[in-house]
């Protein structure tokens, strides 16, 4: 304690020995009036007389400042007048500021968010210790990744040559309910070491491990709370699934998250302990995720060596000829099982890019705010060279400029924060959504980092160009040239200029082709029609059961006969459909007359095609008595009739007998497929399982200007009146309208925002540019004005001295743009680049924008009295 | 005042430091430790301010004059050769 109040001895020893020195200073001066006007007084001058001329010859306060700016060391009294001047400068550049300000918080802002929304899906790991020692096992088939079954995971749970732990995991969608008559739908099944190889500890009550036999159930701190209200006795309470009830023995901590980042699992349940779970109900045939935790001296290269040679022992002989054929696979699991992400392998991209993307505007906007400080410096090159002329060193005098870009740097950062908090909420409402998907997007501390570094690179270069400027000013030239640093080096200004219009027609173009792409997907046409259109998705209610075709029949007629519904549907799939599952459920097809080609399957009721009002080109609708029949989108018919009708045509499909196409309806354009029209044949449901198991998923369209939650209370009494299904999820026509555009929306709109920054970051920075090129100029406008010379004949000497300067800085970025098409081409959506009218558009702008920036200091100039103009600009 | 009367003086009325200029130069010095000032009372029975040479201080006139006096012999001999 006593060691840190004496580290504050120097600062208070400096503050009152700058007190002593003002005092003694004071005393000085006054001592000296006194002599001076003493002889004055001798000199017969009246005592009030004499005194006034003293303290005028003194100019005391003049002296004090320049005594006091004479003092060494930054000292507390320093500081303070350093903020003061820092204070002034920043009243007298408001524009300045303000506009700085802004940039700095917008771009840290969109930078902070494609950062978090980067951190939340591409960098962050499990937060659970030693993240990289979890490796992921499962085989390899020639199709792709298959998981383990029950007996290889008891294999390799037997064999512990290189592991530390091992657990294995399935996670599903249920049906369950707390006894408080809440909701579950989310479950894992867990077996093994599941939470102590990921460091979980209970918040309440205890977790299990692999000698747990008995049924029971460790909840999330998530569903605790929302679920179970955070009751403190939920240690008493149970869940319900099936005709199980399961008492709940423990509550996780709110860190961990399980095994998949981005889904929020209400409860944890000992694999293979509750009857009607499909774990359970199906044995040990039901697969399991299986992941181990490697020694610190082994790495995965070599467990996999390993598990080569012992896989033919871990190998399950109940599965298939084609399975016992797979080989042993160990791929990385510290960042979980992310299978939301492998749903949706554009987000990954899209994420990537976008940082990238903020990256390039974050570096754009140090550029103009760069631009800027050089223009506000050079307005106050005078200013500057004459403090340093009567003595001031240029640490000093450069100070309250640093001072004041750290507080604009400072107050940008907190906007940028506040934006970023505002943008992640965006960001979030982009990302595919669910009851149970939680992406984690937030402003954590490492987003808080990244913005105060950029904060701090900004005010480094805000102050570094004003410091570039001033360092080599000397007072004569400014005396004698109303700015040196433009005229010392004309050739190189020219040079300067003509970068700044090649980046600027550049950027310009990058930031035009962003806001054309976000216009082109506001008039996307979906192929259906999704106003009024709300859907019901229904999931089996345990323990599973066979319903006919009869049930759905009635309860598609109970639907459509509700007051103000206008038609009624049913489908098996999502609506609208996910560019995961249509590509899960894509197949090779061959058609009658030897036509192949790749069709995703989709499976319907009667009625679908109308309740969505998707167009019926030819043909029919399925109907209820329907066999093997299709009926194919537009995009699909004429891929393989592109002459002939499709109708009466006959394809054939890996497994199950060919289907006869008996319809052909409009194309549907789906999320992810780049506004292309996905071919796709739907069949009857019949075709697919009959009797349908209700633990199936099936959707309810209602088309109908009654409300979403008014026509969901009319279904949900049909729904429990059958006792076999429960609604978990309802859509509107929004949500279908923005899952069917998610990603080409996130990007368009990311794209927009970039484009509309890029527009303003260029015009501000060229204007900046060109202001201070020019109004380094005003003296000598001012003096032609005065010497007779028309305004118009002086802006238009200016404006043809720039245009030289502005072709071949236009020609430079347009051949840059040109050069990197394809890259652009890579970024947008709709795919089209640059075209005649976005390049007028471009030259438009900068044309405007630089005429704008001879206009102001010409304006000046030509205002200006000749004679004030030879005193100082 | 003493010290800016007495450069009127010896300058023969060439240079009048104004006292704008005098006093933060004596202060510069003063903090650079050129200069020792000391409160004392004057023939006039004023209290005023006595500034005098420290020992760094007379070494850094030295370096001043000799400074100084390679200036004038440089603009002196560029001068004559014209």
């Amino acid at each position: 304690m006593a060691s840190k109040i004496m580290g504050f001895w120097p600062i208070f020893s400096r503050l009152v020995r700058s007190s002593e020195r003002e005092q003694s200073l004071d005393d000085e001066l006054r001592s000296c009036i006194d002599i001076v006007a003493e002889e004055k007084i001798k000199a017969g001058i009246h005592r009030d007389e004499a005194y006034r001329q003293a303290k005028m010859e003194m100019a005391v306060e003049q002296t004090k400042t320049r005594v006091r700016s004479e003092a060494r060391g930054s000292t507390p009294q320093a500081l303070l007048r350093d903020c003061w001047h820092a204070v002034r400068l920043i009243r007298r550049n408001l524009i300045y500021v303000v506009t700085s300000i802004l940039l700095i918080s917008a771009s840290i802002g969109l930078t902070c968010t494609a950062f978090a929304v980067f951190d939340a899906l591409v960098l962050r790991k499990l937060p659970v210790p030693e993240p990289d020692q979890l490796v992921m096992v499962s085989g390899a088939i020639k199709t792709g990744r298959i998981p383990l079954t029950h007996s290889m995971f008891d294999a390799l749970s037997s064999d512990r040559q290189g592991i530390t732990q091992i657990f294995g995991f399935l996670g599903m969608g249920i049906s369950g309910r707390t006894d408080g008559g809440a909701s579950i739908f989310a479950v894992e099944e867990v077996v093994g070491d599941f939470f102590t190889a990921q460091g979980a500890v209970p918040e309440l009550g205890r977790l299990f491990g692999q000698a747990e036999r008995d049924m029971v159930a460790v909840i999330s701190d998530k569903a605790w709370r929302t679920q179970f209200g955070a009751d403190p006795s939920v240690l008493s309470r149970s869940i319900t699934i099936g005709r199980a009830k399961i008492p709940i023995v423990g509550v996780t901590s709110p860190r961990f998250r399980g095994t998949e980042p981005y889904v929020d699992i209400d409860a944890f349940l000992p694999a293979g302990t509750v009857p009607d779970l499909r774990g359970a109900a199906a044995g040990s045939a039901m697969p399991l995720e299986v992941v181990v935790r490697l020694e610190h001296s082994v790495t995965p290269q070599n467990y996999l060596a390993h598990l080569q040679s012992i896989w033919p022992e871990v190998l399950d002989p109940k599965m298939t000829p084609e399975r016992r054929a797979s080989q042993p696979q160990v791929d990385p699991f510290n960042r979980g099982l992310s299978y939301v992400l492998q749903r949706q392998p554009g987000i990954r991209r899209a994420t990537t890019m976008t940082l990238l993307l903020a990256v390039m505007i974050f570096a754009a906007a140090c550029l103009t705010l760069a631009l800027l400080a050089i223009a506000r410096a050079a307005k106050q090159q005078r200013q500057i060279a004459i403090m340093l002329a009567i003595g001031g060193s240029r640490w000093q005098v450069l100070r309250p400029y640093f001072i004041e870009s750290v507080a604009i740097a400072c107050l940008g950062w907190g906007g940028g924060m506040l934006i970023t908090l505002w943008w992640n909420q965006l960001a979030k409402g982009f990302l595919p959504s669910s009851s149970t998907i939680n992406w984690h997007v937030s402003l954590d501390p490492r987003s808080a980092g990244v913005a105060a570094a950029m904060s701090a690179m900004i005010a480094v270069i805000a102050g570094l160009f004003t410091a570039l400027l001033t360092i080599r000013t000397s007072v004569s030239d400014v005396l004698h040239l109303a700015n040196p640093i433009a005229s010392r080096n004309v050739r190189l200004r020219t040079l300067v200029l003509a970068a700044q219009f090649a980046i600027s027609v550049v950027l310009l173009h990058y930031g035009l082709i962003y806001v054309g792409d976000l216009r082109s997907l506001t008039r996307i046409d979906l192929g259906f029609d999704p106003k009024n259109l709300h859907t019901y998705a229904l999931t089996g209610k345990l323990p599973s059961r066979p319903v006919g075709m009869d049930y759905f029949q009635n309860l598609l007629a109970q639907v459509a006969a509700i007051p103000g519904v206008e038609s009624a549907g049913l489908t098996s799939n999502d609506v609208p459909l996910s560019p995961a599952t249509l590509q899960e459920r894509s197949q090779p097809i061959v058609t009658d007359d030897g036509q192949t080609a790749k069709a995703g399957t989709v499976c319907v009721f009667p009625g679908y095609f109308n309740a969505l009002k998707l167009p019926l080109l030819s043909g029919r609708d399925v109907l209820w008595t329907d066999g093997p029949v299709a009926v194919v989108t537009e995009s699909l018919a004429k891929t393989l009739y592109s002459n002939s009708s499709a109708i009466a045509h006959r394809i054939q499909r890996t497994n199950g007998a060919p289907l006869e196409i008996v319809g052909v309806v409009g194309n549907i354009t789906f999320n992810g497929q780049k506004l292309g029209a996905a071919p796709i044949m739907f069949i009857p449901c019949r075709e697919q399982a009959q009797p349908w198991p209700s633990s199936y998923t099936v959707t309810i369209l209602a088309r109908s200007k009654r409300g979403l939650a008014d026509v969901g209370k009319a279904v949900q009494t049909f729904v429990d009146a059958a006792a076999v299904h429960e609604i978990f999820s309802r859509s509107d026509e929004e949500t279908i309208i923005a899952s069917s555009l998610q990603l080409e929306r996130m990007l368009a709109t990311i794209s927009g925002i970039f484009g509309t920054l890029i527009v303003i970051l260029t015009a501000v920075g060229l204007y900046a540019f060109c202001n201070y090129v020019f109004a380094s100029r005003t003296r000598e406008l001012a003096i032609r004005a005065g010497l007779g010379a028309s305004p118009a004949a002086m802006a238009s000497g200016l404006l043809r001295e720039i245009i030289v300067i502005l072709a071949s800085g236009s020609i430079a970025g347009l051949a840059m743009t040109l050069s990197s098409q394809r890259f652009l081409a890579s970024l947008i959506v709709n795919g089209k680049n640059l075209d005649i009218h976005q390049m007028a558009i471009v030259i438009g702008i900068t044309v405007t924008t630089t005429i704008a920036a001879v206009i102001v200091p010409t304006t000046r100039a030509v205002r200006m009295d000749i004679a004030k103009a030879l005193r100082m600009e | 005042v003493g010290i800016a009367s007495r450069i009127h003086q010896i300058t023969q009325s060439a240079i009048q430091v104004s006292f704008g200029s005098l006093f933060p130069a004596l202060h510069r010095m003063e903090e650079k430790g050129w200069l020792l000032a000391e409160w004392r009372t004057s023939e006039h029975n004023r209290r005023a301010k006595y500034y005098a040479l420290t020992k760094s201080g007379r070494k850094q006139l030295r370096e001043e004059q000799r400074q100084w006096s390679l200036v004038v012999k440089a603009l002196s001999t560029a001068l004559q050769s014209t």
